[in-house]
């Protein structure tokens, strides 16, 4: 469906600017801002639904903001994607409702255990945007200091007593942390096979 | 009705082009370049938008 649009959107796009070079990439730049808009609109639905709308952004932010540049594993189909980071965003915001984390050292723990993964792993490139050295060594740098203000970020929370919020950036980096492992270790199956 | 959507869409092209550029340069210089689980592959070649080569 999004294709779909998208493909409309760089149609209705070029017939406006007279230029149909580019449609292409239009296209394709839709794809991105239909997809991601879809996605923040589902974490503002979960969020309001659960009563957990900061909390769910705030996840949401630190997830991304790690994931942009350690990369990790990416569903085969968009679909797959968005059913994927659904399942992820309810079941992060069940457990900080059901559960009462707020005063835990455990998301504060597996936070720290997150950074060090990043550490160790990041960037984990994708086999469909392969990057160049450069590229590598700039990414790990910035998810390093991502990864670093975030964790920093956790333990500042926790001082003021906003548990819900540190929890909400640990799962954050605990997420990001995981699917750049998921992908690291399937990279590696993929290769002994 | 028509006419006047594209009268809005021939207003805002520069603007929304200009933002088309601005997320992809932000797509490209980066290493997972979807916001979520799914990367799209590329159909056409981004390196104009490279910021780091």
């Amino acid at each position: 469906m999004i294709d779909k649009l998208s493909a409309k959107a760089a149609g209705a796009l070029c017939s406006a600017i007279d230029n149909d070079e580019k449609y292409d990439l239009y296209k394709y730049a839709f794809f991105i801002v239909l997809s991601s808009a879809l996605h923040i609109v589902v974490v503002i639905i979960l969020g309001i639904c659960f009563g957990l709308l900061a909390e769910s952004i705030i996840f949401y932010l630190s997830f991304i903001l790690i994931r942009k540049f350690a990369g990790g594993y990416h569903a085969k189909t968009s679909a797959v994607c968005f059913w994927i980071s659904f399942l992820i965003n309810g079941t992060v915001l069940i457990i900080m409702k059901l559960l009462n984390f707020f005063n835990s050292p455990v998301i504060t723990i597996s936070a720290i255990i997150s950074f060090f993964i990043i550490l160790i792993i990041s960037p984990v490139e994708n086999d469909n945007k392969p990057l160049s050295s450069n590229e590598k060594k700039v990414y790990r740098t910035v998810s390093i200091i991502i990864s670093a203000i975030l964790l920093m970020s956790v333990f500042l929370l926790r001082i003021f007593g906003l548990y819900s919020f540190g929890n909400s950036v640990g799962f954050g980096m605990f997420t990001s942390a995981a699917v750049a492992a998921a992908e690291k270790i399937r990279k590696m199956l993929h290769k002994k096979i | 009705m028509i006419k006047h959507a594209k009268n809005v869409i021939y207003r805002l092209a520069p603007a929304i082009t200009s933002f088309l550029a601005l997320i992809l340069t932000i797509h490209v210089n980066s290493s997972s370049g979807c916001f979520i689980l799914y990367q799209p592959k590329a159909s056409v070649d981004l390196d104009e938008f490279k910021k780091i080569k």
